[in-house]
């Protein structure tokens, strides 16, 4: 478990993604997230790698490496009550700083001070090697080569772990595609090499992790591209978005590879094979748009337009967005629109901690908006989730013709996660009751008129585009005939209350949705319930217990409303323990279990909580399950 | 204009030879006050739908009227299909406050082939809506948007709206409005429109030919709609329900021909283009605009118009401009999504993120 520390701009993510992509080279899978301070420069910024044999789903909270590029990782300056990432290493870590004296640029303020820590550094036993990376760079090339100083970090750890030249050199190249900084990047590197065999630092107890071979097949990427493949294989071919941290990967993501009929243009070379003109023409036939929007106002409402117009199409935002997309989304309800919705979740409320991590919005995104319509939240942990909910949403919305939102996190959204390959081609279009021109007409010369609303004992009703003949009708957000129309009769606005709310019943059984899943012992008296990001330091929490002999189980909701009551119930009998994980103050996990399935006061539901925007570590949960939980 | 390719391709498709009447698409009866302008812009809106049809191949059945919320936004209810009015309809979208033109570039930008007309009033589309109202302008997306101007809000019973002019006494105004008001042809102007015109309910032949060339027009086209509201717009000494407000609005209004002679003493500097008011000129509309809202009297007319300008569908691709000139549709909304058929760009697209962090 590696973590990075210094200012934002110092590089920190860079020698993540540097030792991440070493990592991939030598078949070893990392996991790594960002604990960035909302601002480009400047303000402390930690990152964390955990590298394992097999795909892992979290940080530890037991550090084996700490590199601190200045003080903000053993002392907090200005006091803000952060946790230090220092006090997070394990006895016996080494911590790996820059030793240069006070610098002259940018970041002169924060020259390490070492005897800050000096305590919890003799406490622990860590080995501390420091080395002047900053001052020997500029001393070769001079100030502008400063930007290079955390390759020799990656020389350190290189050197530390015996990590063959060749992987370490090769990423370097591809992060860095020649020219000067490319030879400064290497240079730094040798250094921190160089120096720590010269210093003679071995690193006892620890190794770097084995390859088990399984990373030829393996996804490797942030949970916010997975979500944008999902979407894109899903047929999503309208992306409108608002740009908002975390979710702005996905519009990124989106903007990068929707297939377009102008990136075609482009593409053509002067003298394509047939090959290329045949996948060019392919392209073009599967052609869609993406479009920056000047708010999540116009980004909702542009939304309907295109799921009326029958496209496929998404939007992802953040909690301040999703709150400004209320009104459009409850006009999806009424107007029975297929709405797919990111929320990927940041800690509120208000502008709050937009670049961190949070489940502070499950009860918003359930009930939410106003009036009441049926609504379909579902939430992925990991990355090979991300991108099946991301499909299913499609598939979801359609079929349910109701707004359908994917809950996800920051943790998962900007989380860097590695996965078995996706599954492209067991992927399955649902587009429910859309119907043909063919049927459409058949249903015409049937003598039946065509309506939008009609009242069917699923309460789904057959679903016409414009642009179809005889398909005619008006999308409303008013209530409404089954035609369309506006209407107040008591007995109008009862059935289709009913129509709509059918609607919700039938999808409480549908076993299409994401499915609850059980992870550890099925017949453990202890366990617990979690979703979303939370369950992967759950699930490794719960395989600790088990190994120090206590029976475990983990319930992971995967679909939260409809509320899987049923699966909860069933995973509550026999338990005399039950922790609900999840990362925010007010237990909103906790409080639909007890609305849903054990009221108000049941002894055996305890809460284990983090709130401070940090993802959840297994250390935390075991750390509360010692403790006994929250009541 | 109308893209000639585009109708061929429509017509070819899906158009029908039986010639279309008003009755076929006049729906449910409308629930506006008796002598309400709206009617005037309703009438005028089913003639020009007829045309298309009949004249230009336009079918039935890509048409869609979008309405925000307001009286005058309940337009596409009376246009869509009822059971009680035999009718056949025209699709609809009832859609929000304000949010209008974002649905209604929703569908132009998945399916171009819609022709898309959207219906706000003065307070859904200059006040809530004024965002959406600038970026559809701004991106020229190949839709008609029409406002209903009445100076009030009618829906909610008579408070000031944007265009409201000063000192007009009203629910929510009691002391007369202190704020400028907005001209929403220079705005449009300003915007991007590339199309921008006002017309008056009553005076029914000329907004039919607004309306239609607003339509047919390839681009963001704008129609400023003055229609008086007799239930809430009272001036001095009004009376409820006062069709003496047209008389009101008789002498705040005037021919841009009538205007253009004091407005062009702004422009004549700057304009090459001689004494003639010329509708591709921005400086000639704005003068004109400007100059009727200075004096306190609104010009009617076309102000502005200019062709060739790209639009928002032809920006990003789904019509694109072939070297003959026509378009070429993809639709996004018919886009070929099967995953069998996509499978080599899918898999080009997983192989990416085998390492992308
Ligand atoms: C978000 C929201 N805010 C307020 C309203 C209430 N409302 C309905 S119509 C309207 C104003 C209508 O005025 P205008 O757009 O000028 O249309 P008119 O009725 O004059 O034709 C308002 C404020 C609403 N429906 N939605
Ligand atoms: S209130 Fe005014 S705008 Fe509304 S229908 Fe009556 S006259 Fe027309
Ligand atoms: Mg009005």
């Amino acid at each position: 478990m590696f973590a990075f520390c210094g200012r934002g701009g110092d590089g920190s993510l860079t020698t993540a993604n540097t030792l991440a992509g070493i990592g991939k080279l030598l078949g070893v899978c990392p996991h790594g997230q960002r604990g960035v301070e909302s601002n480009i420069k400047t303000e402390p910024t930690e990152l964390w790698l955990r590298l394992a044999s097999v795909p892992i789903a979290c940080t530890s909270g037991l550090l084996d490496v700490l590199v601190a590029f200045d003080q903000s990782a053993i002392e907090d300056e200005e006091g803000e009550g952060r946790t230090l990432p220092i006090t997070q290493m394990r006895d016996g870590g080494v911590l790996i700083y820059d030793s240069s004296p006070r610098l002259l640029y940018p970041n002169m303020k924060h020259e390490l001070n070492r005897a800050a820590a000096d305590a919890i550094l003799r406490e622990k036993k860590i080995l501390v090697f420091g080395i002047p990376m900053a001052q020997e760079i500029m001393r070769r090339f001079g100030a502008n080569a400063y930007v290079t100083r955390n390759a020799v970090a990656i020389g350190v750890i290189a050197e530390l772990f015996c990590l063959p030249e060749k992987a370490c050199r090769a990423q370097l190249a591809r992060e860095h595609k020649g020219g000067t900084r490319l030879e400064w990047n290497i240079a730094a590197y040798e250094f921190g090499r160089q120096f720590t065999r010269e210093q003679e630092w071995k690193l006892p107890g620890v190794s770097f992790p084995e390859s088990a071979g399984i990373l030829e097949e393996c996804q490797l990427t942030l949970g916010g591209n997975a979500i944008g493949l999902g979407a894109l294989v899903a047929g999503c071919r309208n992306y409108v978005g608002y740009p908002i941290t975390p979710a702005s990967e996905v519009l990124e993501y989106m903007a990068e590879n929707m297939p377009s009929p102008g990136v075609v243009v482009i593409a053509r070379s002067q003298d394509p094979s047939p090959e290329e003109v045949a996948f060019l023409d392919r392209i073009q036939q599967t052609s869609g748009v993406l479009i920056q929007e000047m708010s999540e106002l116009m980004a909702i409402n542009q939304l309907q337009g295109a799921a009326i117009a029958g496209a496929r199409a998404m939007t992802a935002t953040s909690g301040p967005g999703f709150s400004l997309m209320q009104e459009g989304l409850s006009a999806g309800g009424i107007g029975e629109i297929p709405l797919v919705v990111v929320l990927s979740q940041r800690g509120g409320p208000g502008t709050g901690l937009p670049t961190r991590t949070g489940q502070e919005d499950l009860l918003f995104s359930i009930f939410g908006s106003h009036g009441e319509f049926p609504k379909i939240v579902i939430s992925p942990k990991d990355l090979k989730e991300a991108f099946l909910f991301a499909v299913e949403m499609f598939n979801i919305a359609e079929r349910y013709q109701t707004p359908a939102i994917l809950l996800t996190e920051q943790a998962v959204a900007q989380g860097l996660f590695c996965s078995r390959a996706f599954p492209l081609d067991q992927i399955a279009i649902d587009r429910g009751k859309l119907l043909t021109q063919e049927e459409l007409d058949s249903l015409c010369a049937s003598g039946t008129p065509y309506k939008r609303y009609e009242i069917t004992e699923d309460g789904i009703s057959r679903r016409t585009i414009p642009g179809m003949r005889g398909g005619q009708h008006l999308a409303t957000t008013n209530e409404h005939d089954e035609f369309g129309s506006a209407i107040e009769t008591i007995k109008n606005r009862l059935a289709m209350t009913h129509k709509r709310m059918r609607k919700f019943e039938v999808a409480a059984k549908d076993r299409r949705l994401p499915q609850p899943r059980v992870f550890g012992s099925k017949d453990a008296r202890f366990g617990f319930i979690t979703y979303g990001f939370p369950t992967n330091a759950t699930c490794e929490a719960a395989a600790h217990l088990e190994e120090q002999g206590t029976p475990t189980a983990v319930l992971q909701l995967r679909t939260l409303w409809p509320f899987p009551e049923q699966a909860v119930r069933a995973f509550l009998r026999g338990k005399d323990t039950c922790f609900v994980v999840e990362q925010n103050y007010t237990k909103q996990l906790r409080r639909i279990i007890e609305m849903e399935v054990v009221g108000p006061r049941s002894r055996k539901i305890k809460s284990i909580l983090r709130y401070d925007g940090r993802p959840i570590t297994p250390e935390d949960v075991l750390e509360q399950v010692v403790k006994g939980g929250l009541n | 204009m109308y893209d000639p390719e585009e109708q061929a391709f429509i017509k070819k498709n899906t158009y029908s030879d039986i010639p279309l009447t008003v009755k076929d698409i006049s729906g449910k009866e409308s629930n506006w006050c008796a002598g309400c302008g709206d009617f005037g812009i309703l009438a005028a809106y089913k003639n020009v739908v007829v045309k298309l049809h009949n004249e230009d191949g336009v079918p039935l059945e890509n048409f869609v009227a979008v309405g925000g919320i307001g009286c005058s936004a309940k337009t596409p209810e009376w246009l869509a299909k009822s059971p009680s009015a035999g009718n056949m309809g025209l699709y609809g979208c009832h859609t929000l406050h304000g949010r209008d033109l974002s649905v209604a570039s929703g569908l132009k930008m998945t399916n171009p082939n819609l022709i898309v007309v959207a219906f706000g009033g003065d307070g859904n589309t200059l006040a809530i809506g004024m965002s959406e109202f600038m970026h559809t302008c701004r991106r020229n997306h190949n839709i008609t948007i029409v406002i209903f101007n009445n100076q009030v809000y009618g829906l909610t019973k008579g408070q000031a709206s944007p265009t409201a002019h000063k000192d007009l006494v009203t629910g929510s105004t009691p002391r007369g409005v202190r704020d400028q008001p907005v001209d929403p042809i220079q705005l449009a102007i300003v915007a991007g429109a590339t199309f921008v015109a006002r017309g008056f309910s009553k005076n029914r032949k000329e907004l039919e030919e607004l309306l239609l060339a607003a339509i047919r027009h390839n681009g963001c086209s704008v129609v400023d709609v003055i229609t008086p509201c007799v239930t809430y717009h009272r001036e001095e000494g009004g009376k409820i329900r006062d069709t003496a407000i047209y008389g009101w609005w008789d002498e705040h209004i005037a021919p841009i021909k009538d205007i253009w002679g004091d407005a062009k003493q702004r422009v004549e500097k700057e304009s090459a283009a001689g004494p003639d008011y010329d509708v591709t000129d921005k400086l000639h509309a704005l003068a004109v605009a400007h100059e009727g809202a200075e004096g306190g009297r609104w010009p009617l007319g076309l102000f502005y118009h200019v062709i060739g300008v790209p639009t928002a569908e032809e920006v990003v691709g789904i019509a694109e401009r072939q070297p003959d000139g026509t378009l070429k549709i993809h639709a996004p909304a018919h886009a070929n999504i099967s995953v069998q058929d996509n499978l080599p760009y899918y898999r080009q697209l997983a192989e990416a993120l085998r390492y992308k962090p």
